[in-house]
């Protein structure tokens, strides 16, 4: 993995690294693609499709009534019963 | 004073029901013992003192006045502080969720609330339950009570050392690639990771969904078969929860039960002498009327890599969630963009490990990468859960060590990679979505050893009654520690 | 506007359809009528994206997004999957939206389909069901303002996304296309598309086989004519090729504009939704499915033209609406020639059916029918008949008799007028042997004449007496 892949990935998570923490986690995390890279050798082609999981977990179409004030109290930064959050452009 | 407690703490909620033992005093000697051992062993990050006595005061009133109580009723619980509990926080073991308050209780705490059992606190934990020797946690590590200079394991280590040392009748634990038995096989504790989907996963804050069960925990079988049988069933508020019916544990042992040895958890990657621990214990399953053999489960030595990978993979989208905007820490308050203030809060409240293990994931799953990686460990997943299919057509249970080694030192310097081997003999149970169990084995130099049994998908009463047998002749210990109190 | 001769347009659109007849969200059991609260109200632990919380799905909404499949023409799967798809932004409480995904071994509840618009036939991709993020807006304006206010009443609403080929090809096609797509969707029950929000959708256009440009946030139907016709401008007379890229229609300026970058490099890592089990729909389940739900406008013109006979055109005009259907269906129970009763409903009713039985009741309408059908009166006569029986409030049958009205089909009388009118007209014979117009004119001369005569037999009388001679 080379330091662009990684500042990519960071990126894409949302995580700033310093340059040294990003040099330290390019070492870790290659060595650790490594091992996942025996996975190459195993013969998947009789794999075949997943379990069937099976099918269910559904609900009826009915209001329950919840609580939204409680669940307002945990907000970190509030304007009325809006969410403040950052700007986005 | 010595605070008294009844040797077996699965006699409680009876004795409580007659009367014959006070839940208030009961929790109340707990409480003692836990001021006096946790500032040693750290297992608990919040602990409701108050609560706790108060429901218990509540309940020896209804006993006297002949109401019906719960089969847990008066029984001190321990919850790892990944499952949330209404009133406390839940940390995760994570800076990140500092100040989260969940408005809710998982739905195995209200089945452990149903039934009278009483919440005492929450347990530390490697954060997010990513790890396996509790040294992840946010808020420094917990202690093993068999040896304070060692790790209990992880990620619920809190809650393995919170029973082990008498600080709790049973707890929670949560098992995503060993996260029960680790903790339990290192404390000398039975812990129990229940088939996929037996438990509610309703409450538990995720880390891998396909993978974790919410567990229980405890120094006998049989306090542990209790706290399962409250919290097992399906639930519709987990889509993942099955309606198979809970089996009742039935009695007998372990007579012509066949065991099969898995020979891949023999091999070099572990400690010869607790190799020979494990062998001990099956030769004892054998005298109690089990017949053992030996089987050999192909792809195993890929189950590491295939768990990292659809772990980290689900992991990264899980805590996705964590953008300081809705709960939790929230760390760029001034007038940035989204962008930058997510990645500060981020950066700011997850530690090393979890950070690691987004990256992991996120890489696992991104354009180009995730054929050649999510897609292919999904199939050797297929591949490893039809071996065992097989290899339980032969057998009852499959055995092995929980761990391959010892309880290592707190603070040994190991890569990551070293840290996630020793994971090797519990993520298949994860992966194939079997129930297995980590039964107290023995002690090397002092170190305690777990056995590990693997049973078919429902089948916990045969790993449970197998637990039970094998614990009356092995007998219970406590930690030297725990002793003095 | 018309695209230029040799410049072919392509347009695909991508509508999402709230499902707003639902009780319940997508995957939480919050009141989905959010439109008069206020902010964060209609909310929960679930669609707040709070930790621990689990999605399970709305089994009605299963149902809806079938019902929709089945009105489109489309295949249902009988098995198909929810995926994650990973992406940062304040609306999406939990960092991912759950939907479904047609890549990567991932099935869409229904796909294969296509709808009949102008004649034309737009291809339907695939239908998905998946839910809709919360709601982002500013203080003030966007401009000034220092932060974003959310609100997560929305967070969580039932979609269908319904993916089209692009096979549409200008501006007007489209909006007509999403016209007819509401009116089918509204007539299923499932969804009022006139509400707030309740319908949007995003377009690709290509132009002559040069690069697709995606154009995002289109919040009305009449905006779509607007913001399509203006991409389509700019993608002419860009000098060079238009790069594959996504735009942003900002409706207060009226323009497309670029997205930054960033946007373009998307990648929402879509892996199968592990809280979540599979949608599995027996084909049983699904022929249940197609009986009980309501006709759409399209089936029903079929099931007109072949039950009763009805010519496609007519069907197709009835069959448009409700409740003249439903008065047609009343008053064919009663017999009589169902394309004349068909014919006269749609020629004189078009206002409404009658507003209430007493006023035209199917017996009468029908009575009125087997009149004309026997030659008793005209059809003109009919027509002059119910126009004043619903001008006055008077039953038909007696303004019939009234006004005295009957029809002259007495042929003696119809010949000997046939003769004076083309012997008033010198050639017109010859013409009218030979052309079906001028055949019609003499037959309109010979009515002028004498209205009160039935077409038919004057038809009838003029074609032998041009045979005869």
């Amino acid at each position: 993995m080379d330091a662009r892949q990684v500042e990519r990935l960071a990126e894409l998570s949302r995580l700033s690294l310093s340059p040294k923490e990003a040099e330290r986690l390019r070492g870790e995390l290659s060595s650790i693609l490594e091992y996942f890279a025996a996975l190459d050798e195993v013969d998947v082609s009789n794999a075949g499709p997943p379990t069937e999981a099976a099918s269910g977990g559904l609900r009826d179409d009915e209001v329950r009534p919840s609580a939204p004030d409680e669940i307002l109290q945990g907000v970190p930064q509030r304007k009325g019963r809006y969410v403040r959050a950052p700007r986005v452009f | 004073m010595k605070s008294r407690l009844p040797v077996s703490p699965h006699l409680v909620p009876s004795m409580v029901r007659r009367g014959e033992l006070s839940a208030e005093e009961y929790i109340h000697a707990m409480l003692d013992r836990t001021d006096r051992l946790d500032s040693g062993i750290h297992a608990y990050l919040q602990l409701d003192r108050e609560g706790a006595l108060a429901k218990a005061k509540a309940l020896d009133r209804r006993a006297r006045q002949g109401e019906r109580l719960g089969k847990l009723a008066g029984m001190g619980v321990a919850v790892k502080d990944i499952i949330c509990v209404r009133s406390f926080q839940a940390t995760c073991g994570s800076k990140i969720l500092e100040g989260f308050f969940p408005p809710y209780s998982a739905t195995a705490i209200q089945r452990i609330e149903r039934e009278d059992g009483i919440v005492l606190g929450k347990t530390n934990l490697d954060e997010f339950g990513m790890g396996n020797t509790t040294q992840n946690s946010a808020f420094g590590p917990t202690l093993n009570p068999w040896d304070v200079s060692r790790v209990p394991g992880g990620s619920s280590g809190g809650s393995g050392a919170a029973v082990a040392a008498g600080m709790a009748s049973v707890a929670l634990g949560s098992d995503t690639g060993g996260s029960i038995r680790c903790p339990a096989s290192f404390c000398s504790v039975v812990g129990l990771k229940p088939t996929y989907g037996r438990v509610s996963r309703y409450g538990l804050i995720p880390y891998a969904n396909s993978l974790e069960q919410i567990g229980p925990m405890g120094r006998e079988a049989e306090s542990v078969s209790l706290l399962f049988e409250a919290i097992a069933g399906h639930d519709p508020e987990d889509a993942t929860s099955s309606t198979e019916p809970v089996r009742p544990l039935g009695a007998g042992g372990v007579e012509g039960l066949r065991v099969g040895r898995i020979k891949e958890f023999f091999g070099e990657g572990a400690q010869p002498k607790v190799k020979e621990k494990v062998m001990d214990g099956c030769a004892r399953l054998e005298t109690l009327g089990a017949k053992a053999g030996e089987v050999s489960i192909a792809s195993l030595p890929y189950s590491l890599a295939v768990y990292y990978i659809i772990a980290m993979a689900e992991a990264s989208s899980n805590l996705s969630r964590y953008d300081g905007v809705r709960y939790g820490l929230s760390a760029e308050k001034g007038a940035a963009d989204w962008n930058t203030a997510f990645s500060k809060t981020r950066s700011e409240g997850f530690g090393e490990e979890v950070k690691r293990r987004i990256l992991l994931g996120t890489f696992v799953l991104s354009a180009g990468y995730y054929e050649a990686y999510y897609v292919r460990a999904q199939k050797v997943r297929e591949l490893l859960t039809r071996e065992f299919a097989l290899a339980l057509k032969k057998f009852d249970v499959l055995l092995g060590p929980t761990m391959p080694v010892l309880p290592p030192r707190l603070g040994e310097k190991v890569t990551p990679l070293e840290d996630y081997l020793i994971d090797i003999n519990t993520v298949a149970a994860n992966l194939t979505g079997l129930p297995a169990i980590s039964v107290p084995c023995g002690f090397v130099d002092g170190l305690p050893v777990g056995m590990q049994l693997i049973a078919p998908r429902f089948r916990e009463d045969v790993l449970l009654k197998a637990a039970v047998a094998f614990g009356k002749e092995q007998g219970m210990k406590s930690p030297p520690l725990a002793e003095a109190a | 506007m018309q695209a230029e001769a040799g410049l072919r347009v392509k347009i695909g659109l991508e509508v999402h359809c709230q499902l707003t007849a639902l009780k319940t969200k997508l995957f939480c059991a919050c009141s989905s009528d959010y439109r008069s609260s206020e902010p964060n109200e209609k909310i929960c632990p679930v669609c707040f994206g709070l930790p621990g919380t689990l999605p399970v799905l709305n089994a009605k909404a299963v149902e809806y997004a079938t019902m929709i499949g089945l009105a489109l023409n489309c295949k249902v799967a009988s098995r198909s999957v929810f995926y994650r798809k990973n992406y940062f932004y304040p609306d999406l409480p939990k960092g991912f939206q759950i939907s479904q995904y047609d890549k990567a071994g991932g099935v869409a509840i229904a796909s294969g389909g296509s709808v009949e618009v102008e004649g034309k036939s737009v291809r339907i991709t695939r239908i998905q069901l998946e839910e809709d993020p919360g709601k982002l807006t500013y203080e003030g304006t966007i401009d000034k303002s220092s932060y974003s206010l959310v609100d997560y009443n929305r967070a969580g609403i039932a979609l269908v996304e319904i993916v089209t080929e692009p096979d549409i090809e200008d501006a007007r096609e489209a909006k007509a296309f999403l016209e007819k797509l509401r009116s089918i969707i509204e007539s299923l029950g499932v969804s009022n598309g006139e509400l707030d929000g309740a319908m949007r959708c995003d377009a690709n256009i290509s132009l002559a086989g040069g690069a697709r440009v995606e154009v995002k946030n289109i919040s009305s139907f009449k905006e779509v004519e607007k913001a399509l016709n203006y991409e389509i401008l700019r993608q002419k007379t860009f000098s060079g090729n238009a790069s594959s890229e996504t735009r942003h229609w900002d409706e207060r300026r009226s323009i497309t504009i670029a997205l930054r970058s960033k946007e373009e490099e998307q990648d929402y890592r879509y892996f199968p939704e592990p809280d979540l089990r599979p949608i599995v729909l027996e084909p049983g389940t699904i022929a249940g499915v197609r009986r009980t739900m309501p006709e759409v406008a399209d089936a029903r013109a079929s099931r007109y033209a072949k039950e009763f006979g009805l010519s496609k055109q007519l069907a197709k005009e009835l069959a448009a609406n409700k409740g003249l259907s439903a008065f047609f269906e009343e008053c064919a129970k009663l017999g009589g020639g169902h394309q004349e009763t068909a014919g006269l409903i749609v020629g004189e009713l078009s206002g409404g059916p009658p507003a209430s039985a007493s006023a035209l009741p199917p017996e009468e309408f029908v009575a009125l029918v087997k009149m004309v059908e026997s030659s008793a009166i005209t059809r003109a006569q009919a027509k002059e008949a119910l126009r004043e029986a619903l001008r006055t409030g008077r039953r038909v049958s007696e303004v019939v008799k009234q006004k005295n009205m009957s029809a002259v089909a007495d042929e003696r009388a119809i010949a000997a007028l046939i003769e004076r009118v083309v012997a008033a007209r010198p050639g017109a014979l010859e013409e009218a042997r030979g052309d079906k117009k001028s055949f019609s004119y003499l037959v309109g001369q010979v009515l002028k004449e004498e209205p009160k005569a039935q077409p038919g037999v004057v038809a009838k009388l003029l074609a032998k007496r041009l045979r005869g001679k």
